[in-house]
């Protein structure tokens, strides 16, 4: 089969609402190159028929910063790694809620707290967490998430209360892949905790890292669980490879196979939001508008947790750009 | 029109048809969402065509405003109060300066162009073949001349100089040109265009798009250029500058340039498309779109009358859409 026939098959069965196997999806890995904006194009048109113009924005505060125990190889907050970052224990309630104002005024959607360390287990910080969440509640029109790591049944129903929406825990990569990456703790505890947030009724937002050195099977591997698990937001990010961290010499992955990733992964997943996430500027350049013409309908705006991105305002024309439209808090 | 016609159209081009003037019109009756796959389609049609290579030229305005004639959209026209530069014909060590600007920019082709109608009884011809053989003889540069009408003869001088190719612009469709310009007929500008191709100069033909004209305009401007076999088409698309007759048109959304581009390439498939001034202003950050939807060519630095961008960004589009000079 040429590539085309094969891309357009599974395009138009995804269109009429149909699934995608993953031996069909793994195929759309081994397409020509020149080929890849056709999928590109028929990731768009699904995305535009499931999820329509508007794109969910989010901006994330790094509320903790670093001294994390897990030795996350791509992470510049982890103890394990030598690089230099800013490093300062629990924001103030007051500085965090300046944070929410600030992501308000840029124009997201969305606000999500984010803490370094493995998770919330006999942590005393939490407290102050859900108390500033309930703060941003009451002083902004923001939707609210948060990112702590893993978490029991107790912090799931403490979040829900205090007003959280939906929570933020990647898988980073793969089943298959995730001893590469992290062994501090396994991957089953992070599906653990999104299986609880979604018990809960929360929504889970839960992606990762490409460009770690996986294999094209293991991305599709980790879309799969993605779909599994039902997680509402993917937010993908591509390694930035931060001197100092385990990853620091991994070699960039052509743009092209960047935006074929989220195209396919739009196909694996037609009804989710495909988050931008950290990466895109430094892997893609001048390319960067072109993901929301490939399947993503979400995006980061503004900074990541220890690197910087473009600036809201610049995302926001982006997506108008395209003629996309960004969510907005108030409608 | 369906996705699955532009595929089957896509598939003909790809296999050597000709698109017709009906199809390349029911191409531009696509939703957006259907536009990227159009697009995916028009690089396709390019890589197959006319492969990887991007041309970038720079262009030198040498000869600035007064132009006695009256093209709506042009700043340099004195029928408009538009703020642009007046200037005669710059020295030789001038315009020398400014090729080699544009050579160490990376450009491996350079364009003078000057104001006016043309060349016919104009005293500035012999100084202008003058420098043209300094900048062959100096630079490395490919040489191409933009200089309004010219009869056989002076287009025979200017190959007889080591002159490549010559720019004149259609700037649209013929229906339209009357709407656009009314000082001289566009059988004028066809004329030229002829003597310059019967003198062996290849051609650079194209126009403005985002004047007010038609999608049926659109393409029949580019079936003209099919018909006239020219090699490179700069595409314009109109940065509406204050003081024209054009000020205050609305520019077309960047996803309708992106058809526009797109279309092209499926009526054009072997040619250098080169989105030319307006891009900046009117596609934004979405110019790494047209370099994955057709164009395989591009103006480099600043326009005639107004600003470009940093010509580094341009090259740094250019590998991260994986396309080479």
């Amino acid at each position: 089969m040429k590539s085309y026939d094969l891309i357009f098959s599974l395009g138009k069965k995804v269109l009429e609402g149909g699934q995608v196997t993953f031996d069909e999806a793994l195929s759309l890995t081994q397409i020509e190159e020149s080929d890849i904006p056709i999928l590109l194009g028929v990731a768009n048109k699904i995305r535009e028929k499931f999820t329509g113009n508007a794109v969910d924005t989010c901006q994330i505060v790094n509320a903790r910063s670093g001294n994390c125990s897990e030795n996350c190889k791509f992470c510049t907050q982890s103890a394990h790694h030598e690089v230099k970052l800013n490093v300062y224990p629990l924001m103030s309630e007051d500085e965090i809620l300046a944070a929410a104002k600030s992501a308000e005024k840029d124009g997201a959607y969305r606000f999500c707290i984010v803490t370094a360390g493995c998770g919330m287990d006999g942590d005393a910080d939490f407290e102050k967490i859900t108390s500033a969440i309930k703060r941003i509640g009451q002083e902004t029109s923001l939707n609210r998430c948060c990112s702590l790591g893993t978490l029991n049944e107790e912090h799931v129903i403490a979040l829900k209360e205090a007003g959280i929406t939906r929570y933020h825990h990647n898988l980073e990569t793969s089943e298959s892949f995730f001893e590469e990456i992290c062994t501090t703790h396994t991957f089953s505890e992070r599906v653990e905790t999104i299986k609880k947030i979604k018990n809960a009724g929360l929504q889970a937002c839960s992606g990762g890292i490409i460009g770690m050195g996986e294999t094209w099977r293991q991305r599709i591997e980790l879309a799969f669980t993605l779909k599994d698990l039902d997680v509402d937001s993917v937010p993908i990010n591509v390694l930035n490879a931060v001197k100092g961290t385990a990853l620091e010499d991994t070699k960039k992955l052509n743009p092209m196979e960047i935006l074929q990733t989220f195209a396919i992964f739009r196909l694996i997943l037609p009804t989710k939001i495909l988050r931008y996430a950290g990466g895109r500027e430094h892997n893609l350049g001048e390319l960067v508008p072109l993901g929301f013409l490939s399947g993503i309908n979400g995006m980061l705006l503004g900074n990541y947790l220890t690197t910087t991105g473009r600036g809201a305002t610049e995302d926001l024309k982006t997506v108008t750009n395209m003629g996309m439209k960004p969510l907005c808090p108030r409608s | 029109m369906e996705t699955r016609q532009i595929i089957t159209l896509g598939e003909e081009v790809l296999a050597g048809y000709k698109i017709t003037r009906p199809e390349a019109l029911r191409l531009s009756c696509i939703e957006d969402a259907d536009i990227p796959l159009l697009s995916a389609y028009a690089n396709k049609i390019r890589l197959k065509y006319a492969g990887n290579h991007v041309d970038m030229c720079g262009i030198i305005n040498a000869r600035s405003g007064r132009c006695s004639e009256d093209c709506k959209f042009c700043a340099q026209s004195v029928f408009h109060a538009a703020d642009s530069p007046t200037y005669p014909l710059l020295s030789k060590n001038e315009l020398l300066k400014q090729a080699k600007n544009i050579e160490k920019q990376g450009a491996k082709r350079v364009s003078l162009v000057t104001s006016g109608k043309g060349m016919q009884g104009d005293s500035d011809f012999e100084s202008i073949l003058a420098i043209f053989k300094e900048i062959i003889s100096s630079t490395t540069l490919k040489v191409c001349a933009n200089l309004g009408t010219l009869d056989l003869g002076q287009a025979q001088r200017l190959a007889a100089t080591g002159i490549r190719r010559y720019a004149h612009n259609l700037e649209t469709s013929k229906s339209y040109y009357p709407t656009i310009c009314t000082s001289h007929p566009y059988d004028e500008r066809l004329e030229t265009i002829l003597a310059a191709k019967q003198a062996g100069l290849e051609l650079c033909c194209g126009g403005i798009v985002g004047m007010g004209e038609s999608w049926d305009d659109r393409i029949e401007l580019a079936l003209a250029l099919r018909e006239l076999g020219v090699q490179s088409i700069p595409i314009n698309i109109l940065n509406p500058l204050k003081g024209t007759a054009l000020e205050n048109i609305k520019p077309p959304r960047p996803l309708e340039i992106l058809k526009i581009f797109a279309i092209f390439r499926f009526i054009l498939p072997d040619r250098v498309i080169r989105p030319a001034g307006g891009r900046e202003l009117n596609l934004r950050d979405m110019q790494g779109a047209l370099m994955l939807g057709g164009a395989n060519g591009l103006i480099i630095g600043n326009y005639l009358t107004f600003s470009g961008r940093n010509s580094d960004i341009d090259f740094q589009m250019v590998h991260d859409a994986g396309l080479n000079q």
